[in-house]
């Protein structure tokens, strides 16, 4: 996808064609003759060996989780606050203070950890609304289609012709700049993709059989949807997911950037990017480290989405040359 | 086919003409024009704010506010901005600047995209796929505005001292007062152009090309591509004119639905680089609330999304025959 | 010579010795074909029969050096006495398309959909020989009508999705005989198809052989399209070839049981009701293939001989038949598949149920039982 816009559902075109997952491990063989052992796998269990096997996304995985750790809880952790008015100001980086101080008075590297926090919450949060949102109004387009299936479809066509982007900086300007309203902004466009996704995924598996067998056994349709139909589309769900997170975090930084996200008397790491290069001649470290802190919490979380994705439907086997 | 093209235009006409009632009532209730005013100090007469108030025709309701807009819409008048300039003169040059920047960008993001991505189909798993499709997802990573910033700070400078002469600038779309023939011009403006294109066609290729590469193969395992190797012919005859030919069509489709990243893209590119285009109109716009500034810059944008969007329908119908009943 | 008889003088031109082929995989070796040998006489048509599995398209795609670049291939294939195995993939393209023709299994893939069927059969005929555009589309339309194309002048102008598939598969083969190849080989030609599209799919090779004089090899599941069209066959099971002979010794003298398994899997209208037998059981897996018969696990006459050696092709009582069972001898006294096989019952499941394949990965080890595990 082409960033900062939508995260785009169709880009995953050839790389996620999931089949019928219900499919029934075929386990213990009957009528063999001779004792057999033959170890049952479960579905999941495939799944999260092939995860695990995937050494990239393991590792990225690992730098993720640290980082995002690091983020959260790192403002608390150091020694100044990140609005702490010191009694020095303009100082370069010392071991006292790694990022130096800046023009009026503040820990630089306290800002920086301020910055990740903020925009590493706006990305979860944005990523965990977009996603239940978007699971549940895709169930609800695609198993009773009407009305929800219309609006749905009309709706997501609305942002086709529109840059997104825009959309954002128009809203973000009317709502202000708090990091909560923001992730809401956002994360208020974000679930239409995935919407698209396990709607799609929903209305191809609704016909099959073992879906009118549970009818006809009574199944409610909540237990349809939640027991049979979604975990199906839980392998798209997870991929999207992560991308999400991913492209929130570039989006939210975009804003900020622009002055129209994150502002003063908070930070963000993108409002960083821009005050790092206003003083790129004297501070470029205030430049680089943010953007890399971004750059390297977009990776890892795009490995480990493409591990997730490899896990879930692997293509091809891998032959050795 | 035809059929299909003209349905989808009326209905993104409709949709365009629904987001524009969207934002206009979005930016007329939430936005107060007057609030920067309204909140000096020492405050502003209530007389001089009732009086401006007045001018900018804030005094009448809002859906004939937007009659009256809509139909200036119909004649391709964009209205006044709030200072009382016409929108249409600031649009029209700035326009053409920005244009300048997303065709060049799309057309670099292809070639480099198409490129990539066949390179790395025909060498799958080799070095150089992996590092296409590392340094491909790095770009998918990177921030477009840390990209164009570092490009900014960095690459002209050393650049520039390579040559010895400056060819490459960092501020604005041209030089101002520009004098010399349509060559020299043209030399400007792509000097102009460079960075920014760079910055914003490195994360829109990157996107595409895994998209390209995915395509590719999928094609060079199909039945067709073994026949014609079937047939005798050369691998590089079955890559071009069977494989790529193929994977070009799903391709369309994503540039297609990318473009509005791209127009947002621009407007990011844009301010680092200090364009006086669509982008800083947009945003001066949201500062000050400007109705008609917002809404000339949505349509217009939208419109060309849209035109975008119909050649890229009548594209994929000469490159997929299948498409054409 | 191993095989089948050659009824003319000439040299065969199709020669094929001790083929191997393998895939490396994650999951280990895949030993697709592990020899197998045969040879093909000018103007004859010899049929490949197995099942899924049985290597019998890996073979035919290593002759025409279509295999993936990681297959590792041994043994012979001498076309005209020349070595294809030991060719360069340039070498190979030359004589693709122009002497060794080969018809894919699925028409609605096999052409390309993005340009008309003209010019996809024109480019076989230039890739190979200096003609100009104009008379490339004439000999085009000219082998549409060959293969039974009706209304071919304006139909070569189409594209592939405005033919149905049998009409596709017919394209399929006028591209495939359009430079007179000494040898067309035909995979699963008529498997995706209806049977009575087949028929005219199987006129259209008849169509192809007679126009061409070339020699065929017709790689099928379905033993009744093989008794129709085939001079001599192959039967191949879990990679290697188990019983190969005239078409007539193959089906009313069959020496092999998995032979005898397939005929008698055949439901015949031409026969009184009988039960059908079965083969239980399904074909091994490629990887880590033991040594030992690869029938044995599913044969009713396997005894413990057959859990040791593989048997070697055994000469039969005519020539050029021959069999790989160590007990083929005891096949001689029996007249109908019911003799060897169990029948399916009717009412009811038999002692022995039917089991689907498992997956592959997770295979139990095939020890005969109160054997020690080895190999």
């Amino acid at each position: 996808m082409t960033q900062p816009g939508m995260p785009s559902d169709r880009h995953d075109g050839p790389d996620t064609t999931l089949e019928d997952r219900d499919a029934p491990d075929p386990g213990v063989q009957p009528g063999m003759g001779h004792d057999v052992a033959v170890r049952t796998r479960s579905q999941r269990q495939l799944i999260l060996r092939r995860f695990l096997q995937h050494r990239l996304a393991m590792v990225s995985l690992v730098l993720l989780l640290l980082l995002v750790a690091g983020s959260l809880i790192g403002g608390t952790l150091w020694r100044y606050d990140y609005a702490e008015q010191l009694p020095a100001f303009n100082e370069p980086p010392t071991w006292e203070h790694p990022m130096g101080i800046d023009d009026i008075g503040r820990d630089l590297f306290a800002k920086v950890l301020r910055g990740a926090q903020r925009s590493v919450q706006v990305a979860l949060l944005v990523a965990f609304l977009s996603t239940t949102v978007g699971t549940i109004v895709g169930a609800i387009a695609g198993y009773y289609r009407g009305i929800v299936d219309s609006i749905l479809m009309r709706i997501t066509d609305l942002f086709l012709v529109i840059p997104s982007l825009a959309v954002f900086l128009l809203l973000a300007r009317i709502v202000g700049g708090g990091w909560f309203q923001l992730a809401l902004i956002i994360a208020a466009f974000f679930w239409m993709p995935l919407a698209r996704i396990v709607r799609a995924e929903v209305l191809s598996l609704r016909e099959k059989e073992y879906i009118e067998a549970a009818r006809a056994l009574g199944a409610s349709d909540l237990r349809i949807i939640g027991r049979h139909l979604l975990p199906n589309a839980i392998g798209s769900i997870i991929v999207n997911a992560t991308i999400v997170v991913a492209v929130a975090i570039l989006t939210e930084t975009a804003l900020s950037y622009l002055g129209l996200g994150i502002a003063a008397p908070d930070t963000s790491l993108g409002l960083l990017v821009s005050e790092g290069q206003s003083a790129f001649k004297t501070r470029p470290h205030l430049f680089y480290w943010p953007g890399f802190l971004i750059i390297t919490i977009a990776l890892t979380v795009n490995f480990v989405g493409d591990g997730l994705r490899d896990a879930f439907d692997p293509r091809q086997k891998r032959v050795r040359q | 086919m035809l059929g299909f093209v003209v349905r989808r235009l009326i209905v993104s006409i409709i949709v365009l003409f629904v987001a524009s009632v969207l934002i206009y009532f979005t930016v007329t209730s939430f936005g107060d024009p007057l609030g920067e005013l309204r909140s000096r100090n020492p405050p502003v007469p209530e007389h001089v704010i009732e009086a401006r108030r007045v001018a900018i025709g804030l005094d009448k309701p809002a859906h004939e506010r937007y009659l009256t807009w809509a139909s200036g819409v119909v004649r391709m008048d964009f209205g006044d901005t709030l200072q009382g300039q016409p929108v249409n003169e600031l649009l029209w040059r700035r326009l053409q600047r920005t244009m300048r920047m997303v065709i060049a960008s799309v057309v670099l993001s292809l070639v480099l995209a198409v490129g990539v991505g066949v390179l790395s189909a025909t060498r799958q798993y080799s070095k150089t796929d992996y590092f296409f499709t590392f340094s491909g997802f790095l770009f998918l990573s990177m921030p477009v505005f840390w990209l164009a910033a570092l490009l900014k700070e960095f690459a002209a400078i050393r650049v520039n001292q390579l040559v010895g002469r400056r060819i490459i600038y960092t501020t604005g779309s041209e030089s101002p007062r520009l004098t010399g023939d349509f060559w020299d011009r043209m030399a400007n403006y792509a000097g102009h152009l460079v960075l920014p294109t760079i910055a914003l066609a490195l994360i829109s290729y990157a996107a595409w090309s895994r998209y390209q590469r995915s395509s590719m193969l999928d094609v060079m395992e199909s039945d067709y591509v073994k026949l014609a190797r079937a047939k005798g012919a050369s691998r590089k005859r079955v890559v071009f004119r069977h494989g790529l030919r193929n994977a070009l069509i799903p391709l369309t489709t994503v540039v297609a639905i990318d473009f509005g990243a791209v127009f947002g893209g621009a407007i990011i590119t844009e301010q680092v680089f200090g364009w006086s285009a669509m982008g800083n109109l947009l945003i001066q716009g949201l500062r000050d609330y400007d109705v008609n500034v917002v809404l000339a810059w949505m349509m217009v944008t939208g419109v060309l999304v849209i035109v975008f969007n119909l050649i890229a329908d009548l594209l994929y119908g000469v490159l997929d025959p299948r498409i054409r009943q | 010579m191993i095989g089948a008889t050659t009824s003319t003088n000439t040299d065969p031109v199709l020669e094929v010795e001790d083929l191997t082929v393998s895939f490396p995989t994650d999951d280990g070796l895949v030993e697709a074909v592990r020899g197998v040998s045969w040879s093909l006489g000018p103007g004859r048509v010899l049929g490949i029969v197995g099942e899924s599995g049985s290597g019998k398209s890996v073979s035919a795609n290593a002759l025409m050096g279509l295999l993936p670049k990681n297959a590792r291939i041994s043994g012979q294939a001498r076309f005209n006495g020349d070595e294809l195995l030991a060719m360069s993939d340039k070498e190979l393209a030359t004589l693709r398309g122009s002497r060794l023709a080969m018809i894919f299994q699925d028409p609605m893939t096999s052409l390309n959909p993005v340009y008309r069927i003209g010019w996809q059969i024109s480019e076989a005929i230039r890739l190979h020989d200096d003609v100009t555009k104009a008379e490339a589309r004439d000999r085009s339309i000219e082998l549409l009508r060959t293969v039974g194309i009706p209304n071919a002048e304006e139909r070569v102008d189409n594209y592939p999705h405005e033919f149905s598939g049998g009409m596709r598969q017919r394209v399929v083969i006028a591209i495939g005989m359009a430079n007179n190849p000494d040898v067309i080989i035909a995979d699963e030609p008529t498997t995706a198809l209806d049977v009575t599209v087949q028929a005219q799919v199987l006129d259209a090779l008849k169509a192809a052989r007679d126009a061409t004089g070339a020699a065929m090899i017709l790689i099928t599941h379905d033993l009744g399209v093989v008794a129709g069209s085939a001079d001599d066959v192959v039967v191949m099971y879990a990679g290697t070839g188990v019983e190969i002979g005239s078409v007539d010794d193959i089906y009313y003298e069959p020496r092999h049981p998995y032979t005898l398994g397939l005929l008698g899997s055949l439901p015949r209208m031409d026969q009184k009701s009988r039960r059908l037998t079965p083969i239980k059981g399904s074909p091994p897996s490629m990887i880590g293939i033991g040594v030992k018969c690869q029938f044995a696990p599913r044969c009713p006459l396997a005894t413990d001989i057959c859990w040791q050696e593989e048997p070697p092709l055994y000469p039969t009582d005519t020539e050029g038949h021959v069999s790989a069972c160590h007990h083929w001898e005891s096949l001689r006294e029996v007249t109908d598949p019911s003799q060897v096989f169990t029948p399916v019952e009717i009412d009811g499941g038999s002692e022995d149920e039917v089991v689907a394949a498992p997956d592959p990965s997770i295979r139990p080890d095939d020890e005969p039982p109160g054997e020690e595990a080895s190999s």
